[in-house]
């Protein structure tokens, strides 16, 4: 069982949301796709208040948190790492806690384009 | 001395919460080190956008991630004979001045419950061991 997400004291107050219990956890698409798990969590700073704006799943998610993304990206590729399993970038928009047991997308995986090793490999 | 702290990050700046925060090492602003960082707190507004409120540290938030239950358990024994009393200390994240392989608190860990551990050793073990301070 993983812990829940949301703060149970804080029901008269605006959604708290535990970030780190997010990590690990997969993301399906509204088909039930597998998309991907949460490796890395990205904010900005926005107005002087840092505001969550993308997740990053996959393999591509983890060497950005190891910070050897270039070296990391390369040694998958020479260890036959297929493209699709870089990962993805996912806008906080895109995703959908209303069970943030379940976190899902709100669009198809497919719309989200190539994982993220894809298009650097591309140069994008 | 809050003098010593970088100057605040441009509008724009963007942060990997796993690697440059999460588990990372707090040091204070007497350059004091004050615990791990075991939980990120956001908050959703009411427009959709997730802030950033808060950095915790506390055992049981950070047994939290892999067992809620075990986590409890933890808390729960914490506040029978805890030093800390189960306590997840919260930090507001305006007091994050820097992060990366430290997080940089502005704040004195030695007035919170932060060493209270620490304190605790010092009192209890520390001072009884002949030819300590």
């Amino acid at each position: 069982m993983r812990a829940p997400l949301k703060s149970a004291e804080t029901r008269d107050r605006p959604l708290e949301v535990h970030l780190e219990r997010l990590i690990g956890r997969r993301i399906h698409d509204p088909e039930g796709r597998k998309v991907g798990v949460i490796e890395e969590i990205e904010a900005e700073l926005q107005d002087g208040e840092w505001v969550v704006t993308k997740v990053l799943t996959g393999p591509i998610g983890m060497l950005t948190r190891l910070s050897s993304l270039g070296i990391g990206a390369w040694l998958l590729g020479l260890l036959g790492a297929r493209k699709s399993a870089g990962g993805h970038e996912i806008a906080w928009r895109d995703l959908d806690l209303g069970d943030p047991m379940r976190p899902r997308l709100r669009c198809p995986a497919d719309a989200l384009g190539p994982p993220a090793a894809a298009r650097s490999k591309r140069g994008d | 001395m809050a003098d010593d702290f970088p100057e605040p990050p441009e509008n724009g700046t963007r942060l990997r919460l796993v690697r440059d925060v999460l588990d990372s090492q707090m040091v204070d602003r007497k350059q004091c080190q004050s615990g791990k960082v075991d939980g990120i707190v956001a908050e959703l507004r009411d427009d959709g956008r997730l802030v950033i409120t808060a950095i915790e540290n506390g055992l049981p938030e950070a047994v939290r991630r892999v067992s809620p239950r075990v986590g409890d358990w933890i808390a729960a024994l914490g506040r029978r004979w805890g030093v800390r009393k189960g306590e997840v200390y919260r930090i507001p994240f305006a007091r994050v001045r820097n992060t990366g392989i430290d997080v940089r608190i502005d704040l004195d860990a030695a007035a919170t419950p932060l060493l209270a551990w620490e304190r605790w050793l010092r009192e209890h073990v520390v001072r009884r061991i002949p030819g300590a301070g």
